[in-house]
């Protein structure tokens, strides 16, 4: 019982651990928004191996006043910085990491001393191992078997592709909705701009419209209170 | 020819596994005992989204921090776009968090350790990795439940892909149309503030030289 049905659980059960890790490499792929608040700065560590490609992509979506800039730098374990951006609104950076270690990723937002800022930010970690681990070198008489298994490898080759296709598609709208994500918010702060500067406009106006009247009145009217601050003002017109 | 297949492809498991653990690992950050960190989510409706984390507590004699840390609990807090919360709970220090959107919009996720201490304590790492949609459904898991052959289970993964980047055009489509409404507003608004300036203008002009001319005739200066 033990080895047929051990060698059939490994071949059922194995083949999903390989769906999930594309060519039996570590690409992982991370999305996150943070808020980076005024005169602080937000960092991410991410333990990489060498040999490793990290793929650094970061958009500000939000910038309170409109401000949409921060800056950026990724540091190794000892503390150098590989890549420094200052106040860009957006970055892509592709490194190729030859140290293992522990790297931090760093959006500042201390230049800044109100705006809050909205980070929406992805990581992609590409190792490149070998995937030949399948080649294991097809022998000349093909049976019929094999020719089914050749078929049905086409078959996942194809779906493989398709889904290559797919996730490309999926983080191409997590990118479009970022870049809407940004403009809805610069759209509202616009929004709300206007109305409270109209606002401000119209009470200024009103409020400037009655001390013009009660100035000039005041001038002519022996009785009022301010009379006098006209007298004092100008005493030889008075006279 | 089985045999060796299958032998080839141990270490291709022992790599995926490693691989599997070594994600919920992967992105760390520090935070304060008493601070609270905060994750902006944007997810159309009906999505899942599982989160995995870890804490680790720093260890003051060391100087780096202990690699498990069981009397620390974090509280997670969920709120969905109209500020309600969704979820608000406090967990131990490791393990991972479910939930599934029923509006549409901007999810904040909070996290923060349950400690009672009232300024600033000690640093704790966490480990953090959000997933999103098709990417938070455990496939090997399903493929265990539902008996699912290989093929199966990559239609299936196909068919999730394509449900859910419909679900994000759609959310998409509404997103824009807010957008839209909120120019237009803010164009109408602007025409509306234009014209009432100019109007309470000239009614303030008139009225301050009604009002001066009646004054001027009262005190027979005129």
């Amino acid at each position: 019982m033990a080895s047929q049905r051990t060698s059939f659980l490994v071949l059922q059960y194995f083949p999903f651990f390989l769906l999930i890790h594309s060519s039996c490499g570590r690409d992982i792929e991370r999305e996150m928004t943070v808020e980076v608040k005024a005169g602080t700065e937000e960092c991410f560590y991410e333990t990489i191996k060498g040999g490793e490609t990290l793929d650094v992509e970061y958009q500000v979506i939000d910038g309170g006043r409109g401000e949409l800039d921060i800056d950026f730098y990724l540091a190794g374990s000892t503390g150098e910085v590989v890549v420094q951006d200052l106040r860009r609104s957006e970055g892509n950076h592709r490194t190729t990491i030859t140290e293992e270690g522990d790297y931090r990723i760093c959006w500042d937002n201390s230049f800044s001393h109100f705006s809050t800022k909205t980070v929406f930010f992805g990581i992609t970690i590409e190792s490149d191992d070998d995937d030949d681990l399948w080649d294991d070198g097809l022998e000349e008489t093909i049976t019929a078997e094999e020719i089914y298994e050749m078929k049905i490898e086409d078959i996942k080759e194809a779906m493989g592709r398709i889904r290559g296709h797919l996730t490309k598609s999926r983080f191409m709208q997590d990118q479009l909705r970022a870049y809407e994500a940004r403009d809805r918010n610069v759209a509202e702060n616009n929004n709300a701009k206007v109305t409270s500067w109209s606002l401000i406009n119209i009470t200024v106006m009103v409020v400037t419209g009655l001390i013009q009247v009660i100035l000039l009145r005041s001038l002519f009217d022996d009785k009022s209170r301010l009379h006098s601050l006209w007298k004092k003002g100008a005493p030889s017109t008075f006279s | 020819m089985e045999g060796s297949r299958l032998i080839m492809t141990l270490p291709c498991l022992v790599v995926a596994l490693a691989g599997l653990w070594g994600r919920a690992e992967g992105l760390y950050f520090h935070i304060g005992e008493t601070e609270r960190k905060c994750f902006i989510e944007e997810i159309p409706d009906e999505t899942m989204v599982t989160g995995n984390y870890k804490l680790q507590l720093y260890d003051p004699r060391t100087g780096g921090f202990m690699p498990s840390s069981p009397g620390l609990g974090m509280h997670v807090e969920i709120r969905d776009p109209d500020d309600k919360v969704l979820l608000s709970r406090v967990y131990s220090s490791e393990g991972r968090f479910t939930f599934t959107s029923h509006t549409p919009g901007e999810h904040v996720i909070c996290l923060y350790s349950n400690s009672t201490k009232w300024f600033a304590g000690s640093q704790l790492r966490v480990h953090f990795d959000i997933q999103v949609g098709e990417h938070a459904v455990d496939y090997a898991s399903m493929a265990q439940k539902e008996k699912l052959t290989e093929l199966q289970l990559r239609v299936r993964q196909l068919l999730d892909q394509v449900e859910q980047i419909t679900k994000e055009q759609n959310y998409q489509r509404y997103r824009e149309e807010r957008f839209r409404q909120t120019s237009e507003s803010t164009n109408q608004r602007v025409l509306l503030w234009s014209v009432g300036q100019v109007g309470i203008l000239l009614a303030m002009g008139f009225w301050q030289m009604r009002h001066l001319k009646t004054f001027f005739e009262a005190k027979k200066l005129v």
